[in-house]
């Protein structure tokens, strides 16, 4: 069972390691953290990953992804896959400018997971709903 | 408080002024270290980096466009 991470957050939370996969030349880039945020409304991945990868972005208009304190983001990579846990998820991604990235419930949701925080660890149950 | 700025060195340790500029014993005075000075000097510890988490669409229409699909790997 995956353990909390104390490194990128104090105190503890929950971190998945993933894989960020390009859709057509399949290269990936491993072991990329992510927080598992059920407040984040989208998953976001850090922009140094998405950039090592070669995977076209583009700057939406029509999008904005507000944060508490007012930044916002509206950079995405398309048809990108993300990978944890053994689920390969594919959609569009939103950018983060973090040496980490934010799994949300555009993921989560998909998803039966229990955060067990006094013994700091997490897993996904099996089962999961797919849409 | 009147605030005066005046360009002085360090030599051996010490605050070296300008030789026009005179100030009374004790006075007070706010050290500015400009950044190419600043090799070797020991500097306050930064603050703690706050990350921004849990992000909100503006628009929650937004969120539609960012629906995921699990997909079956070959």
């Amino acid at each position: 069972m995956p353990a909390y991470d104390a490194a990128h957050s104090t105190p503890p939370a929950p971190f998945a390691l993933a894989t960020i996969r390009h859709p057509d030349s399949r290269k990936s880039v491993v072991d990329v953290p992510m927080l598992l945020d059920t407040g984040a409304d989208a998953t976001l991945l850090p922009r140094a990953v998405v950039e090592a990868l070669g995977l076209p972005t583009q700057e939406r208009d029509d999008i904005r992804l507000v944060a508490f304190d007012g930044t916002t983001t509206n950079t995405t990579a398309d048809r990108t896959h993300l990978l944890f846990e053994g689920f390969t998820f594919r959609g569009d991604f939103l950018l983060m400018d973090d040496n980490y990235g934010i799994i949300g419930r555009d993921i989560l949701n998909l998803l039966s997971l229990h955060l067990d925080g006094p013994n700091l660890f997490w897993q996904i149950n099996p089962a999961p709903v797919i849409g | 408080m009147a605030v005066t700025a005046i360009e002085a060195t360090i030599e051996k340790g010490q605050l070296r002024l300008p030789e026009n500029v005179r100030l009374p014993e004790r006075a007070k005075v706010y050290l500015v270290i400009t950044e190419e000075e600043t090799e070797g000097v020991e500097l306050p510890p930064l603050p703690p980096v706050v990350h921004i988490r849990s992000p909100r669409f503006a628009n929650p229409q937004d969120a539609a466009h960012f629906q995921k699909f699990i997909v079956t790997e070959e």
